[in-house]
């Protein structure tokens, strides 16, 4: 019974990764010595191919991308002449290289690329946008595009987030705990979130959009010690914003 | 070559400690008829690795890398938990028996039990086959020189199985107590290894991001390319350079559980002096209980002085 069941598990890994063949990405190379990572490779926003190669390094056989000490992509078992690739989703900024055993372990990968708060020169639309237990209002809810401005504020007495997402209208994919599964948004429509939105703190996400329908929402779900499940989205804390 | 040879050996090795381990104890417990279970489910594992991972050739696919460390975690982790079960029999038995006794702990060892030490055989090959299959095929169709890396990576393999089956032999010989005494601590530290590695895939597999900063540097102990690398990797799980949180399990699990394994039991119901090597005397009480795989229904406080 358990072989059964791990070999669906195998199987559902494999069908998995198929989708991300998709569509041609950007490559780029990155060559393996006894230096280590390269001191810094540079590519630009969007889905990228790494095309890792080991020339000659002997101790260096790894290859990993990582933002904020998390994984994003990595090859293992590269032994000298071998070679092989991954995919990242890369958003504009600086990234953490890691060849363990190199003499120079950590590189940088620097993306550039257009991020999707630009500065441009238009006065950008403001919509005020308050967070409270357990609401999100927007004021207007109908803006002109591209360059929207959200204004937010924490009004209640817990700490909240707010995640903007692109939905046109559609159903957002659920996690199992009953927040917005953000793993699996469809591509392209995460917009940007501010996180860590203690009571009383202001902060404003800047973007540009296409005309559309939004959704501002907090994801927050929290345990509270007696077990209780608290649910930021489920509770309510989400609201649409119109973008003309 | 030395670099082929160095990570078929590390990942040969994962794996035939965890099966060496199994057989010695499977057979030191007298249950030969399961001996054919393991071999047969090595035997499996190996053919269903090597088939995905040809499959994967075929369909020029590359390693699912996040989801193969992910499977690694999960078992790493289940095979603590077997082999945290197998020290705590062990010493419960080594305390209330002689080596004369060892027909009766076989029969004492419960078929599903039997069953769950076969299943984990199945699992420690799965976990590191599939990786080392997709390695071993690249070897050999995409090297420079095939003959010589591939033929590293084989032998690195060979020379795995090769200490898995010395390890086994080693088990067999000595009785159970002995067999205990000498293994015990190097079981707590194996798995105190393990632990630490699942840490480490779990992280690679994007489901631990905290406690990533270097800990300590063991390079020099260590030597990333090395042979003694590969040992020391694959049978105690140290990496050149631990995260704090890997250090951190290691020694929370190794510290409590290498005291458990020295601070020997006190039999119970028995006068102080002892005979050792009489088997009537110890087979007037013969009283012991099998642990089940629950962690949870295992007390320390048991039997210790």
């Amino acid at each position: 019974m358990r072989r059964v069941a791990l070999l669906c598990g195998l199987a559902v890994a494999f069908v998995g990764l198929t989708p991300a063949l998709a569509t041609a990405a950007k490559s780029v190379e990155v060559k393996l010595t006894d230096e280590g990572c390269p001191a810094t490779i540079k590519a630009s926003a969007g889905t990228t191919t790494f095309d890792v190669q080991n020339v000659d390094a002997s101790a260096v056989s790894e290859f990993e991308i990582l933002k904020n000490h998390r994984v994003l992509g990595e090859r293992e078992n590269l032994t000298p002449g071998l070679s092989a690739s991954f995919t990242v989703d890369l958003d504009p900024g600086t990234y953490v290289t890691y060849c363990p055993g190199g003499d120079r372990e950590r590189g940088k990968l620097v993306v550039s690329g257009r991020a999707a708060s630009s500065d441009t020169t238009a006065a950008a639309k403001v919509v005020d946008v308050t967070l409270s237990e357990f609401e999100v209002r927007a004021k207007p809810a109908t803006v002109t595009g591209p360059s929207v401005k959200l204004a937010v504020q924490n009004k209640g007495t817990l700490t909240h987030e707010l995640v903007l997402v692109r939905t046109d209208g559609s159903t957002l994919p659920l996690a199992t705990d009953g927040s917005i599964d953000e793993d699996t948004l469809p591509e392209g429509s995460f917009i940007g979130e501010l996180e860590d939105l203690r009571p009383k703190v202001k902060a404003t996400l800047k973007a540009d959009l296409v005309p559309g329908t939004y959704l501002v929402f907090c994801n927050i779900v929290e345990e509270e010690s007696d077990g209780t499940v608290m649910n930021h989205y489920a509770s309510g804390m989400s609201t649409e914003i119109t973008v003309r | 070559m030395l670099p082929t040879f160095v990570i078929g050996l590390r990942e040969g090795l994962e794996a035939a400690l965890i099966v060496g381990i199994i057989a010695a104890f499977l057979l030191q417990e007298n249950r030969r008829d399961a001996m054919r279970g393991v071999w047969i489910g090595v035997g499996v594992a190996v053919a269903l690795c090597l088939a995905a991972a040809v499959g994967l050739r075929l369909a020029s696919e590359q390693l699912p890398q996040r989801e193969q460390e992910q499977l690694e975690t999960v078992i790493g982790l289940v095979a603590v938990a077997m082999v945290t079960w197998m020290i705590i029999w062990m010493r419960r038995h080594s305390a209330n028996m002689r080596g004369a006794l060892q027909e009766q702990a076989g029969a004492a060892l419960a078929t599903g039990s039997t069953a769950a030490l076969v299943t984990m055989a199945f699992l420690a090959v799965l976990r590191e086959g599939l990786e080392t299959s997709v390695f071993l095929l690249a070897v050999f169709q995409d090297s420079e020189d095939p003959a010589l890396s591939g033929g590293g990576a084989a032998l690195g393999i060979l020379v795995a199985v090769g200490l898995g089956y010395l390890l086994y032999r080693g088990g067999v010989r000595i009785n159970l107590t002995r067999f205990f005494k000498f293994t015990g601590v190097v079981l707590a530290l194996v798995a105190a290894g393990l632990l630490a590695t699942a840490l480490h895939t779990a992280h690679e597999a994007g489901w631990w991001n905290i406690m990533q900063g270097q800990a300590v540097d063991l390079s020099w102990l260590v030597k990333p390319g090395t042979v003694q690398f590969a040992l020391i990797t694959a049978m105690f799980g140290i990496q050149p350079k631990p995260t704090t949180g890997e250090l951190l399990v290691w020694f929370l699990y190794a510290v409590p559980m290498v005291a458990y394994v020295l601070i020997t039991p006190k039999p119970r119901d028995r006068p102080a002096t002892e005979s050792p090597g009489d088997p009537i005397e110890t087979a007037s009480r013969s009283t012991r209980n099998p642990p089940t795989l629950n962690p949870s229904s295992f007390n320390p406080s048991q039997g210790v002085n």
